[in-house]
């Protein structure tokens, strides 16, 4: 069986990071196997689909930007970005306390009603992946990752006697 | 967070000229490649807006001589690190680099029939999905190696890692990449 | 400027990318319900060792999580944590319906029992259930981890959708690959190994949970998990609201009842055989601490609900009175939605 180069070697000999010496051998090598041609010929159309796809995407630099770069350089205002990247985007992300902060702008309050204390959404989401695991292919079993010591600590649950006999469903049960 | 506030110091003559020669001459690039690594217009208005403060608060640090393009965009790359490393919570994906390469072992698939009427908007879509899937440092190298056309030396002082780090990260960033875009392909048909 | 490429070169990478040269294997197409089957057994029949990459693909980014695992069939199983960074070194040892998450670092061992893993008639029913609401169709030969597997594609008889491929290798039927496909067809979530070794020279010795040096804790109780629902629902002790509306397919197939910090809360588990729901209900006004996370806003009927993201799984929560639900699940969010008004 013939030894074919592996697709590092050819990448890097597709991005001419290779030494003159296996530059030489790997040019050799694919001049004469045809496997090896296709699999470089390949590589070399993902660079190329990679550049067309950016060039079909290219844009030009929006007029705000560079007025908002002068704006700022002339105000002498140092830091629009913290503003921006964290607080005015919340999808993006948030420290915990800017969550906090947003969630009181919007009106909403983690301290429940009634004295009643809350339930760190970490719990549901653990408890949701464990009762998964009779389901086939469930994302558990082979991904079950160590619980979040934290919240196991904090999360103090008493499983209330539920016994009751598993009673197998049939298809039509109903909601 | 926040740098501290600076007594506001008008631009001199000179760096004024500088800052607007910079953002004539790479402005767009910059953007362009602030919109590849995040695939969204107005991260990459963030990030250029910023990187161009920064250029213009450090333009005495530049060397006339080295590439401006290549720090305006370790700078962008820099931002856009900081920006994902305050996602706070959980690991942002980092392949492990010591992972051997996997030799093929002649089970090449073989040739096929062309396919003539290649259209290109047909993988467009596909890639551009597959990209976005990619960890943020897998894009990172794929668009400095393949769009950009780095060298891995200068993708390694642009990333601050080694060429080691560059290498297998671009391998392992193209070998995933065509697996996604081949499921996506499979998906559609 | 880019330089034309020759058409040629855009073919070849074409074929590479749909994988059309692998020779598509005699059976493809063909009905993968027996491969299926073999493939939920196969971990309790073979023993192996090898590096498993789980990744999990947000909206922005993906998590990633790798390990190295030793399983002795049938039920042994030892996972060592190599990344992310905050749990390097840590270890899972399964064994049965016990696990210990062992860390080094604190020097404290986890106990946790999950009773609905050794639960075969409720697999059993659920394997049914995954039969009746998706057509398995085998797919072309793959390789993953250098073993050759046998792709085969869930497809939800309601929607067409492709929700999962798991690629099960040709010899063992152990799942080697699972890529569960988010609505829009992108990656949701995958597991796959890296590589893999059968072998019978696995030591039980492997699987001995450290004694000495260690605090031992008990750690969240998921649960008791039953399938006869109306005396779960009973037993919660408050009037139950459910759902009106659930995605094709889908069914209550499990619930329990437990104090979560005094607080009595109904778990309802829905699921069509592949994917789930989960339903969370309390009628003490126990909200749902989000803190951690990055909290998004919608509209749940006429009242406003928040919902976060982790990874590919979405989290809504809501309140209806003293009623607080959290829903639970890695369907699309408008899904989820739906849902929720329903309820």
């Amino acid at each position: 069986m013939m030894q074919h180069l592996t697709n590092d070697i050819l990448l890097d000999y597709v991005h001419g990071e290779l030494s003159p010496a296996d530059d030489a051998s790997v040019y050799a090598h694919i001049e004469h196997c045809q496997p090896c041609r296709m699999e470089y010929e390949a590589e070399v159309a993902v660079g190329e689909m990679l550049r067309a796809h950016a060039a079909q995407e290219e844009r030009e630099l929006p007029s705000a930007v560079k007025a908002q770069i002068w704006e700022r350089v002339r105000a002498g205002q140092p830091s629009v970005w913290s503003r921006t990247m964290t607080w005015l985007r919340p999808s993006i992300a948030l420290p915990a306390a800017a969550v906090l902060a947003l969630a009181a702008y919007f009106g909403t309050t983690y301290i429940s009603p009634q004295g009643a204390p809350s339930i760190e959404a970490s719990y549901y989401l653990q408890d949701h992946a464990a009762m998964n695991s009779t389901v086939p292919f469930s994302d558990r079993g082979s991904s079950v990752n160590p619980v979040d010591l934290e919240t196991a600590a904090a999360v103090d649950t008493q499983q209330t006697a539920v016994n009751v006999q598993p009673a197998s469903y049939t298809a039509d049960a109903n909601p | 967070m926040g740098v501290p506030r600076k007594p506001v110091e008008p631009p001199t003559p000179e760096q004024a000229a500088f800052l607007e020669s910079a953002i004539e001459q790479y402005g767009k690039a910059t953007y362009n490649f602030a919109y590849r690594l995040t695939h969204n217009e107005a991260d990459a208005r963030d990030l250029t807006q910023e990187a161009f403060i920064r250029v213009y608060r450090a333009w005495r640090s530049f060397q006339p001589g080295t590439s401006f393009l290549s720090w305006i965009y370790r700078i962008v790359t820099n931002l856009h690190r900081d920006e994902l490393r305050r996602k706070k919570g959980r690991y942002q994906e980092e392949i492990p680099e010591d992972n051997a390469p996997q030799a093929f072992g002649g089970e090449r698939p073989l040739a096929v029939s062309p396919i003539e009427d290649y259209v290109e908007g047909q993988l467009s879509e596909p890639l551009a999905r597959s990209l976005e899937q990619l960890s943020p440092d897998q894009r990172q190298v794929i668009v400095l190696a393949d769009i950009e056309e780095y060298s891995y030396q200068e993708i390694a002082e642009i990333m601050g890692c080694s060429i080691g780090t560059v290498r297998s990260r671009l391998h392992r960033a193209r070998a995933l990449l065509r697996r996604l875009v081949q499921r996506q392909q499979q998906k559609q048909s | 400027m880019q330089i034309r490429k020759p058409a040629a070169l855009f073919a070849a990478a074409l074929s590479m990318l749909l994988g059309l040269p692998a020779g598509v294997g005699a059976q493809s197409g063909g009905d993968g319900t027996a491969l299926l089957r073999e493939a939920v057994l196969a971990y309790t029949k073979y023993s192996y060792v090898g590096q498993v990459q789980n990744t999990d693909f947000g909206k922005s980014r993906a998590d990633a999580v790798l390990f190295r695992i030793e399983h002795r069939a049938p039920d042994m199983t030892r996972r060592w944590y190599l990344a992310p960074e905050s749990l390097y070194g840590d270890s899972i040892i399964s064994r049965g319906d016990a696990s210990y998450d062992i860390d080094p670092h604190t020097k404290r061992i986890i106990v946790m029992h999950d009773d609905a893993i050794d639960d075969q008639i409720a697999m059993d029913d659920n394997f049914g259930l995954l039969l009746h609401n998706y057509r398995a169709v085998i797919g072309p030969d793959d390789n993953v981890a250098g073993r050759r597997a046998i792709d085969v594609l869930l497809i939800n008889k309601y929607t067409g959708e492709t929700v999962m491929r798991i690629a099960i290798d040709a010899q063992t039927k152990l799942v080697l690959q699972k890529d569960r496909y988010s609505p829009s067809g992108s990656i949701a979530h995958q597991m796959r190994f890296e590589q893999i070794r059968f072998t019978n020279a696995i030591p039980t010795a492997l699987f001995t949970v450290p004694t000495t040096g260690y605090t031992r804790k008990e750690g969240p109780s998921h649960g008791n998990p039953s399938n006869d629902l109306q005396a779960v629902v009973r037993t919660a002790g408050f009037q139950a609201i459910g759902p009106k509306y659930l995605p094709d397919g889908f069914l209550p197939v499990a619930g329990d009842v437990a104090d979560i910090k005094g607080v009595r809360t109904l778990h309802i588990l829905y699921s069509d055989g592949l994917r789930t729901i989960s339903l969370f209900e309390n009628a003490r006004g126990a909200a749902v601490d989000l803190s951690k996370y990055t909290v998004h806003t919608t509209k749940v009927k006429s009242g406003t609900a928040q919902y976060v993201e982790d990874g590919s799984t979405t989290l809504l929560t809501w309140s209806s009175g003293s009623h607080h639900f959290a829903l639970v699940g890695e369907i699309s969010r408008a899904e989820l939605v739906r849902i929720a008004s329903s309820v």
